[in-house]
């Protein structure tokens, strides 16, 4: 079977992303708003859980050496407590901005491109 | 894989890199303004901005996730389908673009409409195999 020049422009639509859209409605819109939200919810309780590792660690590393001199455990944790809530509240942040920035560049590039 | 993972996949590895990037440039601004003994205020300040900067940057770089358009779920099988094209083309250059624009664009339709990727190489070839078969005919 041989087959004219004309068939090869639908080598376009297989790989050009302007041609290739799917239709892209309110739902697939908001789909994908809940998404950005959920995810960066899903980052934030990973980094705090690693934050509580840490802390854990630490921790089990003071009580172990809590004789050694050099590990004033008592003082650390202190400081941990003390800088725990601010430094939640700034990761927050981060986080926040960061949905929202995606949610925004997602919405101009879902109008835009 | 299906899309709607793809997408969820996507979305977060952005957030990861976003956030990872952000909270990497606040700490780099408060040890930086810490050693240059700033006030509070002026530490502050300076962590916002490099959390508002880091965070930019990383999602400015992004794209639509891949459920706008399925090339980016497609072109690492791009190997594959011309593979199959080539098996079924039997050395006819015409009839070998055809198949793989029918392939592509077959295999998108599928996917969109909630196929699963095969995982293995071998069931994947198997996939293109039969989209090629449908398409040849």
């Amino acid at each position: 079977m041989r087959l004219s020049l004309r068939t090869r422009p639908e080598l376009e639509i297989a790989w050009s992303p302007k041609r290739a859209r799917t239709r892209l409605s309110i739902w697939w819109l908001l789909r994908h708003l809940l998404s950005i939200g959920l995810m960066h919810a899903a980052v934030l309780l990973t980094v705090y859980f690693l934050l509580l590792l840490g802390d854990a660690l630490f921790t089990s590393y003071a009580i172990v050496l809590r004789d050694a001199v050099f590990v004033s455990y008592v003082a650390q944790l202190g400081w941990l407590q003390r800088m725990a809530s601010d430094i939640k509240a700034a990761i927050a942040c981060v986080v926040g901005l960061s949905a929202l920035l995606q949610m925004l560049l997602f919405l101009w590039r879902f109008f835009l491109d | 894989m299906r899309v709607w993972q793809a997408d969820l996949a996507f979305h977060f590895a952005n957030a990861a890199r976003a956030v990872g990037l952000g909270l990497a440039a606040v700490a780099w601004a408060s040890a930086l303004s810490n050693e240059a003994q700033q006030n509070p205020d002026i530490r502050t300040a300076v962590q916002v901005a490099a959390a508002i900067v880091g965070v930019a940057i990383s999602q400015f770089l992004t794209r639509l996730p891949p459920s706008a358009t399925v090339v980016d779920l497609l072109q690492p099988f791009e190997k594959d389908i011309l593979a199959v094209a080539r098996e079924y083309a039997r050395g006819d250059a015409e009839q070998m673009a055809f198949l793989v624009a029918r392939i592509a664009a077959r295999a998108a339709v599928h996917i969109r409409r909630g196929a699963v990727i095969p995982a293995r190489a071998a069931d994947r070839r198997a996939w293109l195999r039969a989209l090629a078969q449908v398409a040849a005919d």
